[in-house]
């Protein structure tokens, strides 16, 4: 739908391409990290330091696994010949997951500033604040994940 | 009235307790401490220092941008001249325009917005004065970047020549290949990260931090016309984020947003950036609205005629700015249906600003006008911006527009709201406001001529532009041949803009004789009030101490200060109820906590360009500013908010050496600046 | 800690954040909707059904991340004027941009598109908005 009429016909367009199957695994996973995060924040909102430092770990662990997905997709689509500069449907779909990728990866690196905080004994619910801030962030790229893989992925072409 | 509910000792946010922290926490490297040296105005958090910053910065690249202007005059002002080559030529106008634009007109914009708005509202700063100061350093880091293309490379090898809306595929790796759209697009990227961030701050402090009683609709108009302004630039600056983004990629990596070969539309750049840039000059005209809506009524002695009025066509003008971007577009082939429809669009658009006109006239009509300095620059604003919104309605009849566009009438245009609405306005916003932010009055005498110096030259400058343009003068061209009927009014235009140049360092020399004046003794000191005025700003001693306001102020009406000064009798007649002296704060009440300056919005500032520079020529210079940056904000995040080894009570005093450990515990928040 | 505490602190923390458990599995739900169509879109179910299921599922799961998870719906209704503000002002913008790009060549495609994605659009707001999941951990 994205891309009608604008590339030819091309073995190297978005139904070729997409593994549906695989992202959608991959977008659960990133939904479910949503879940966690939340529930890291109750946690330390009831000064639960050990259960928020578990849920915690599962979020950046979740968001891993998101990112992991992502960049073995990136690499087969390269094996298979779709590069960035390839044509317009490369351009557009590596910008576009791999800034989201950059987000979610800038994403685990406050959550694991915030779990090496709570190792160190500084994260109590004094703190919570921070956390809430940081779970606004996470929630914010799963929610834009959430518009990607509708439109670049599920949309018919 | 505050959004974010306040708890019993609002000065104690739950996250400042836990382990007290260290008093060198990062080792070596202690927190700055308050005073008035160089060191204070580089880590300062203090909106005020930081708005002063912005005005001088703002001024300075003003100028820059007009020796620009005036090369290209020069140029201009005989057929067949030879000072600028073409290559030069158009980097010379292309820089023009971002700077005066992006550089100058914005940031002078920010200065009035961040000293003024926490004083109208009655604020002792901005919500979060860290990210004040770091918007500020990411601004001078962009602009000088930007300017230094001027010469890497080479004298005028480098700079950006694609014009200041930089039209891609134009401005693709192929078509221009110095490295001069690179310096344009990363530049443009870093001070648009300091208006997004200062527009988020700005936003939060409107709705956040009013005195008490203040309510939206009491609040000064130059506050609500700045906020209007911090809204738009929130949604616009990320659209251009984008479309810079995609040039820069194209250009660096290869990719094919605007490659036409591949797919990509030739128009994709133009929608995106007109989108932002629509809504950008409502940016830019908003404040200047709304300067000369506080200089009117104070030199009319009237309260501003129709204030909902006032507020709500400044939505207006800020909503319906969406919706009329391709009247940019209206010879780019966009087709007949979306000409017509953005033609009507922008017919619309020009009625609130036509009420806002009407409005100011109904002020001044039956007032006691006094025609001081600010006041002429503001009359003259209202006389100016008719003008150049006259032009700019033939402009929306897109039949007529085919005709104007890409003619030096339509440049004449945009100087005269630019320069007739924007420029003219901050400056008699200068000298408004000079004697509050200094403490001593800039000459009449000087300011009155200067005035005329500038009106006159600039309507030299620009008005026969008009006719050029309609007699085919097209723009952006470095020269003409003769016999077409250009020469004379290219020779008037360039006698024009030498008088603006002149009238520019005449204002530079009211500064300097005006300060020595005063230190001399010769002329008095303005008081907290020496106009007579309306809003909170002048209720506090000249120039405004760091704290702003000595104890609360609890609002009731609007224009709440002008109403303790005078009151009705019961025959309805003003009568005065007390004197400015009286009522205003004297600056006295020092026992109040600061936020405390901080060095790492200046580190984590610093990291941009030099990520910028590493784009252009060296990946490992993005990794070193990648450092700084990262670096930067771990800091500050894990800073405390507030120096524990400040003495509380002596925060605004000018000795620098507080070396008392705080007792734990006492951390009180100033990111969250409640008075109490 | 005794192994009873230990099972009174294990329920009171799934009783508490239930409203985001169940949350996450109506996402979830709403997730294996969407991949099913992907299934049926090769098995050739009509086009307009797809995208405009596509298109509801996507605005109810973003309010409902942005309602509960974000809390929106439980903070001050600014900000939700705001967002409301921001949609309002988005897309028209985008779909006028896509109209003069010539992604809309005519009425047909007009009338098409508005009608797969506004009454979704709106149900999906007001649905994922107005979920009552309980009291969201209100502070």
């Amino acid at each position: 739908m994205l891309y009608k009429d604008r590339i030819g016909p091309t073995d190297l367009g978005p139904e070729e391409m997409f593994d549906i199957p695989f992202t959608s695994v991959s977008s659960f996973v990133l939904l479910m990290s949503s879940l966690t995060v939340v529930l890291a924040i109750t946690a330390l909102r009831r000064n639960d330091i050990r259960r928020s430092r578990i849920w915690l770990l599962s979020t950046a662990l979740l968001g891993a696994i998101f990112v992991g997905g992502q960049v073995y997709e990136f690499t087969a689509f390269y094996r298979e010949g779709l590069g960035y500069t390839t044509n317009l449907f490369g351009t557009a779909f590596f910008t576009l997951t791999g800034f989201h990728g950059v987000h979610v990866t800038v994403g685990i690196i406050f959550l694991m500033s915030m779990y090496i905080q709570s190792m160190r004994g500084r994260l109590t619910s004094a703190q919570e604040e921070r956390l809430e801030i940081i779970g606004l962030y996470w929630h914010f790229v799963d929610v834009v994940w959430i518009v990607i893989f509708t439109i670049v992925y599920l949309f018919p072409q | 009235m505050t959004i974010v509910e306040s708890e019993e000792t609002p000065l104690e946010l739950e996250s400042a307790e836990g382990e007290p922290p260290a008093d060198k926490p990062l080792g070596a490297f202690t927190r700055p401490q308050g005073g008035n040296g160089w060191k204070d105005w580089l880590f300062t958090v203090d909106h005020k220092k930081i708005g002063i910053m912005y005005g001088a910065a703002g001024l300075l690249f003003f100028i820059i941008g007009g020796i620009y202007a005036l090369f290209m005059r020069l140029q201009l002002s005989r057929p067949g001249n030879s000072i600028l080559s073409a290559e030069t030529y158009n980097q010379v106008f292309t820089m023009h325009g971002v700077i005066m634009i992006f550089l100058a007109a914005i940031p002078l914009g920010a200065a009035f917005a961040n000293y003024l708005i926490p004083l109208q509202i009655g604020a002792r700063d901005v919500a979060f004065p860290r990210l004040n100061a770091f918007s500020f350093w990411v601004f001078l880091g962009g602009g000088l970047f930007l300017l230094s293309s001027m010469f890497i490379g080479g004298w005028w090898e480098n700079s950006p020549d694609g014009g200041w809306f930089a039209y891609s595929p134009n401005t693709g790796v192929l078509f221009s290949p110095s490295k001069g759209i690179d310096f344009f697009a990363i530049g443009l990227q870093i001070t648009g990260i300091a208006s997004l961030v200062g527009a988020i701050n700005l936003i939060v402090t409107v709705l956040n931090m009013r005195a008490p009683g203040m309510t939206l609709m009491k609040m000064p108009i130059l506050t609500w016309m700045l906020f209007i302004v911090q809204l738009l630039l929130l949604f616009a600056m990320p659209v251009i984020s984008i479309a810079l983004f995609l040039l820069t990629f194209d250009r660096l990596f290869g990719a094919n947003f605007f490659n036409v070969a591949e797919g990509a539309d030739p128009l994709l750049w133009q929608h995106l950036f007109w989108i932002f840039g629509h809504p950008e000059v409502y940016v830019l005209i908003l404040p200047s609205f709304g300067v000369i809506s506080e200089i009117i009524p104070t030199f009319s002695r009237k309260p501003i005629f129709g204030y909902p009025f006032m507020v709500f066509s400044g939505i207006a003008i800020g909503f319906m700015g969406w919706g009329v971007w391709a009247h940019h577009m209206f010879a780019s082939g966009v087709g007949p249906v979306a000409v017509a429809a953005f033609s009507v669009s922008t017919m619309f658009i020009a009625v609130p600003t036509g009420v806002k006109i009407l409005n100011w006239l109904a002020t001044m009509w039956g007032g006691r006008i006094r025609f001081t300095t600010p006041m002429l620059y503001a009359t003259a604003v209202v006389a100016m911006f008719t003008i150049g919104g006259l032009s700019g309605v033939t402009h929306s009849l897109a039949a007529a527009d085919s005709q104007q566009t890409d003619t030096y009438y339509i440049v004449a245009h945009f100087h005269y709201v630019i320069f007739g609405g924007i420029i003219l306005g901050f400056f008699g916003g200068f000298y408004f406001w000079w004697p509050k932010i200094f403490g001593y009055f800039l000459s009449e005498k000087i300011g009155k001529s200067s005035f005329w110096v500038m009106v006159i030259g600039f309507n030299l400058t620009f008005g026969p532009m008009h006719i050029l343009g309609l007699q085919g003068m097209s723009r952006r061209i470095q020269t003409y041949s003769s016999g077409q009927g250009f020469d004379l009014w290219n020779l008037v235009a360039t006698i024009g803009a030498f008088m603006i140049a002149i009238a520019t360092a005449m204002f530079i020399w009211n500064v300097i004789s005006s300060r020595k004046a005063f230190k001399a003794g010769e002329t008095q000191a303005p008081g907290p009030d020496p106009w007579d005025a309306r809003s909170l700003e002048w209720m506090t001693a000249s120039p405004v101490p760091e704290h702003n306001f000595d104890e609360t102020i609890h609002v009731e009406k609007q224009d709440e200060f002008w109403h303790r000064k005078w009151g009705k009798n019961e025959e309805g007649q003003v009568v005065r109820r007390a004197t400015a002296e009286e009522v205003a704060h004297d600056g006295s009440n020092t026992n109040v906590h600061l936020p405390s300056p901080s060095y790492w919005p200046l580190v984590a500032a610093a990291g941009l360009p030099i990520i910028g520079y590493g784009l252009i020529y060296s990946l490992w210079l993005c990794v070193l500013g990648g450092l700084f940056v990262l670096g930067g904000l771990y800091g500050w995040v894990f800073e405390p908010v507030d120096d524990p080894n400040a003495d509380d009570h002596h925060d605004d005093h000018e000795d620098g050496s507080h070396a008392e450990l705080e007792s734990a515990g006492v951390t009180s928040s100033g990111e969250e600046t409640t008075i109490e | 800690m005794t192994t009873i505490e230990n099972k009174e602190l294990e329920e009171s923390w799934v009783k508490q954040d239930w409203v985001y458990i169940k949350t996450a599995l109506i996402l979830a739900f709403f997730t294996a909707i969407e991949v099913f169509t992907y299934f049926e879109s090769v098995h050739k179910a009509p086009e307009w059904l797809l995208v405009t299921t596509l298109s509801f599922l996507m605005v109810v799961k973003f309010f409902l991340v942005a309602g509960v998870f974000m809390h929106l719906k439980d903070d001050n209704s600014v900000f939700t004027k705001m967002i409301t503000m921001g949609m309002c002002i988005a897309w028209p913008v985008y779909f006028i941009m896509a109209f003069a790009l010539g992604f809309l060549p005519d009425w047909n495609v007009i009338i098409k598109v508005l009608f797969l994605f506004l009454p979704p659009g709106v149900a999906g707001f007001w649905l994922g908005f107005s979920f009552k999941g309980g009291d969201g951990g209100h502070h």
